[in-house]
Parts: structure tokens; sequence; C-alpha cells
């Protein structure tokens, strides 16, 4: 839940620019509503990288990975354990 | 020969009916079905009461029924107006207010926006929603009434429409930043697309063999030479999901997977893929031509592309929305110790272009001055700003017999000795940033909105990968009243994200120049060394 909810308020108040991450579901979709876009993936994945410990190898950007706050936390929380 | 946009499908229609004309994540269309289904909701958008010259908005992600949509409209001598599916609300309401859009293809997610917006109705009088087979529940704005696609395709008969529309009239309009705050939507004919679409498509030698990507979004004047050129040669153009679009490995493979020969985008769609892949370890032989546009490529990036694509042609493409494409440049080797960004070229076959100096005469070869373009490419002004227009659109300064107009298009240039052009710069404060135009002053003119805000200035830092970003700088009437997160969510509400700053600092108060304006020199090189 830590790993979720760091990222939840990360994108939320980074990337939405909203007060708190109640502003975002953590099943809320992030690719096609244009919550996140080209340069929004970029500062995720320094974010992730950086607050984590982790390194998002190449073959992990894809959507797959990036559709909600949930499937992100679910990679955070493999490559962790890797 | 096709003097109107819509023929170009039409004629591609009846030559080779059964190719595939438009393919979007695993669905597509031939040139058959693209022309019946088109004429289908033309007639229903007839019906409706859109007839030659009425603007038929277009709010929905880049999708097969969004590019049927475009053809329908241009059936009808409509204008189509393609919409940012990811704008602002209120910049989207702009939109369909400024230029008075009564008939929109639209989807259902969107319906509760558009009541937002439009409270006690509006413009709007018919929404024609794209992932409707069947009537639904949901109503639009008061007074509008809501037309479910499958429902309007099939009530209507597929007999081709006699075209009403002739060359000089308005095919479609692209909104772009305006310098005082609010979008500007430029007004190009069908004779300013398709001079630019006749001379691409014989310059490049495109086939119906090719395999056209098209990457830039609808609203962005890349797009136009993705679908009409591959819609004159009766290729297939394929769109690129806007999800692909934001991961390298997932783009890259889809343009492998595609089997694209031809490949158009800014730069720095490509610079995703360079800086992440290494694309020589990629089966890209099928890819022949890569064309890019929009902003300066820098060179070791382009060498990079070079070697990963030794058997493709590359080609700088220049020219603002305003007129299309209007210079070229083929960039082959990219010699190890060069770092000078390559030219943009040359004039297009039947364009012209010069450089005038500040006393406006033509300037010699080394001299810098501001480039002009005249010919039948360059549009028909601002839609409802003829001032702007005017500013823009002058009398042809060498020639004072008749009326000749040419666009200014406010870049500086330099002519080389080979009779290229090199791109300086810009005269005013307009910047690019991933390939989007923005006018920093569109972004100043929101942030002064704001009735905490007394001093607002925004400035762009230059960068390698994306061209520019974007940072501002406020003072407020009384410290401590407005937060930084408010201001940005202030701008995300009026902006398109791509214009949001990326950082906005709060200042007690502004630096200033000798003769009291805001010093934006300082704050760019403060803002650099930090």
């Amino acid at each position: 839940m830590e790993v979720e909810n760091a990222l939840r308020h990360f994108i939320a108040t980074e990337l939405m620019y909203a007060e708190d991450e109640n502003a975002l579901r953590p099943d809320e979709p992030l690719l096609g509503s244009g919550i996140v876009d080209s340069l929004g993936i970029m500062r995720l994945v320094s974010f992730i990288e950086e607050r984590f410990g982790v390194v998002v190898p190449e073959e992990d950007l894809i959507p797959e990975h990036f559709q909600t706050v949930q499937h992100l936390a679910a990679l955070v929380q493999r490559l962790q354990g890797a | 020969m096709a003097y109107l946009l819509s023929q170009l499908l039409t004629e591609s229609a009846a030559r080779y009916p059964t190719r595939t004309a438009v393919a979007c994540a695993g669905q597509a269309l031939t040139y058959a079905e693209l022309d019946a289904q088109s004429t289908q909701l033309a007639r229903a958008l007839a019906a409706a009461g859109v007839g030659r010259g009425e603007r038929v908005g277009l709010y929905l992600p880049k999708s097969l029924p969004a590019i049927v949509g475009i053809y329908a409209a241009l059936k009808l001598g409509a204008v189509y107006v393609p919409i940012d599916p990811a704008a602002p609300p209120p910049r989207a309401a702009y939109i369909i207010n400024n230029c008075g859009i009564r008939c929109l293809v639209t989807t259902s997610d969107r319906l509760g926006r558009l009541r937002q917006s439009f409270p006690a109705g509006g413009p709007l009088e018919t929404l024609v929603l794209a992932d409707w087979n069947a009537p639904g529940e949901e109503a639009g704005p008061p007074g509008s009434r809501l037309l479910a696609w499958g429902v309007a395709l099939r009530a209507q008969s597929a007999a081709p429409l006699p075209p009403t529309a002739i060359d000089t009239d308005l095919a479609y309009i692209l909104y772009t930043s305006g310098s005082t705050g609010e979008p500007k939507g430029v007004m190009l004919s069908h004779r300013n697309a398709l001079t630019f679409v006749n001379w691409a498509a014989e310059r490049f030698g495109i086939t119906a063999d090719d395999r056209l990507s098209n990457h830039a979004p609808l609203h962005f004047d890349l797009s136009i030479f993705d679908l009409f050129v591959a819609a004159r040669a009766g290729a297939t153009v394929v769109l690129v999901p806007p999800e692909t679009a934001l991961f390298p490995r997932p783009m890259a493979q889809f343009i492998v997977d595609e089997r694209i020969t031809v490949w158009y985008s800014v730069p720095s769609a490509l610079i995703l893929l360079l800086t992440h892949l290494d694309l020589r370890q990629l089966p890209l032989d099928h890819l022949r031509l890569v064309l890019f546009a929009g902003e300066v490529f820098p060179v070791k990036y382009l060498r990079q592309l070079r070697e990963a694509v030794p058997h493709a042609a590359l080609f700088n493409l220049y020219g603002p929305t305003e007129t299309n494409v209007c210079t070229y440049y083929e960039v082959r080797d990219v010699p190890p110790d060069r770092t000078e960004p390559f030219p943009i070229g040359r004039a297009c076959e039947n364009t012209e272009v010069f450089a005038l100096n500040e006393a406006g005469r033509l300037c010699g070869v080394g001299e810098v001055g501001e480039l002009y373009v005249r010919g039948s490419t360059v549009m028909q002004g601002y839609w409802g700003r003829p001032e702007e227009t005017a500013r823009v659109l002058v009398q042809n300064p060498l020639q004072p017999h008749f009326t000749d107009l040419a666009y200014r298009t406010g870049d500086l240039v330099k002519l080389d000795e080979t009779g290229n052009y090199l791109f300086l710069g810009r005269r005013d404060n307009q910047v690019k940033s991933r390939g989007y135009r923005i006018e920093l002053g569109e972004i100043e003119t929101i942030l002064y909105n704001h009735p905490g805000v007394r001093e607002a200035a925004v400035v762009a830092i230059p960068d390698e990968v994306i061209g520019n970003r974007i940072q501002a700088f406020v003072a407020l009437h009384e410290p401590g009243s407005v937060t930084v997160s408010e201001l940005e969510r202030y701008c995300l509400d009026a902006l398109p994200r791509y214009m949001v700053p990326e950082q906005i600092q709060l200042r007690d108060a502004l630096p200033k120049t000798s003769t009291g304006k805001i010093d934006r020199r300082a704050l760019v090189a403060e803002a650099v060394a930090s």
C-alpha cells in the first residue's frame, strides 16, 4: 500500500496538479485519459527510480505497466523483489 | 484531376476499392468502405442541416470514425475542425464557440464535460456519437440532439454526393496557440492543402504500395500529409494509437509490425526511440522515407538516425501551419564532426520563399532576415481575426503592381552559399516544445487572468531533447495568498498540458530592464544556471 500511495500522491499532485492524492482513484486509467503524457512518463520513471531505488528497464516501458496506479505499484514491487 | 480533398478518396476508391485505406489498432477500412461510410455520414449530417461552409467539429480520439468524419465533412463542402481530444474543456468550448460549431462528432464519455461547458445550451445542435451503435441514455447540452453512429450510417444511402465546393473554399481549420491568450484558427482551403499534397506525393514518389504512419494528432498539420498523400496514392495510412506513441519499444515495434514505409513526425518522437533503443537491431528495411518537421533536429540524434536507417531517404521539412510545408532539405550524410543543425533548405516546387532584412530589402547570402512565403499553400487567414490576419498576410513587398499576398513567418533565417536557408530563431515569443507551437504570451495572459497575480513572465529554457522547457515566474499582489499548485491547476484548466509551465517560481518582484520591462533574459539566464 505504501508504494501505491506514494505513486498516487506523486501523479495526483505533480502530474494532475491536484491538492492531494484523493483526486486520483487507484484504478483510474492514466493513459487514455491524458493524465500521463509523454513528458509525464519520463517524470514518473525518474520518480520511481529515485524514490524506490530501482531501475526501470527499457523492456518495462510498455503501456501494460502504466494503465493505473495499481499496475504501476505491481511493477515497482516486482522490480524491488528482483 | 482532383480539385477537392474528398476527391482524392473517391478517385482512389474507384481505382483501388479493396485496398486498405486506413488502419488503426487492428481495425481497418478499405477505400470502398471509407468512401461509402463517409458518404453515409455526410448524408446524415446533411439531414441534420450541415451544408457547404459549415464547420464540423471532431472531438474524439484518433480512430477510424475520426477519419470517416473528416471525409464526411469534406464531401458536403463543409469545414472540418479537429479539436485536441486531450484539451481542457474550456479550450474545447472556446473553439466550438469561436468558429460556431453546430455539429460535433464526439464520443459519449465527453458528454458530461460538454454539458458543463454549455449549461444553458450553446452553438451545438447535433452531436454524433462515434461509440454509440444505438441510441443511449445520456443527454448532451440543452438544445442539442444526439445521433448514434450506427443508426446514422445505417439510415443513409452510400450513393455518391455531387461535389458542391470549389477549391478556394475552406477545407479545415487548425487551432494553434495565439499570443493574445486565445487559440487562433488557421483556415486552409482545398487548394492550400492539395498544392502541398500533390507536391509531396510527386516529390517523394508515394505509390499504392506504400504504408504511411500517422503519428501526429489530427489537429496538428503534419497529419495532412499522412492522410491525404496516402489517399491520393491509394496507399494505406496506419494511425499510431496515442498510447503506443508514449513508449519507445511499442512505438518501434509498431513501425516493424505494420511494415511502415513512410514515417513523418516531429524530431522529438524519433529522439524518444533513438535514446531508448538501438534501432540498428530492428528489421527496418521496409522504411524507405523518414520525414521530420516542426522543430530543429539536434545533429547528434540525426546522426544516430542516419546510422539506424542507412537505406532510407531523410528529409527535413519546414513550414508553419499557415503555409503547409514550404521548404525542404534532404539530409544525406551526417559527418562525424558536424555540429551545426541542417538547413530547412529551399522552396518546394510551385512555392516561393524569400528573406527580407529590417530595411525591407531582399537579403544577400549570409544576411539575417525574416522569411516570407508566397504561393497556393498559404492560408486564407485566421478565423474571425481580420486584424491579426492582416498583420501576417501582407502585400508582397517586392511587387506593388497587383494584389499578391505573402505570409510573414516571423522566422529568422539566413541564406547559405549553396542556396539553402538556415533557421535561426523567432522574431517574437513563439517557441516549440516537443514540436508543439507555443506562444509564451498566451501562457502569460492566463497567469495574469488569475486575480492574485501581479506580474508574470513565461520563458523557454532550451532543451536538447524536447526543444524547450517552459518555466514561469510570478509575483503576487499579496505574497503567500496563492500557492504554486493553485497556479498550476489554474493553467491546467485553461491550457493544453504541453503549455502548462513545468515549473512556476514565486517571487516578490520580477527583475526589470532599464526601460521598465520585465527582464526575460535575466530570468532565462537564471533558470539555465539553476
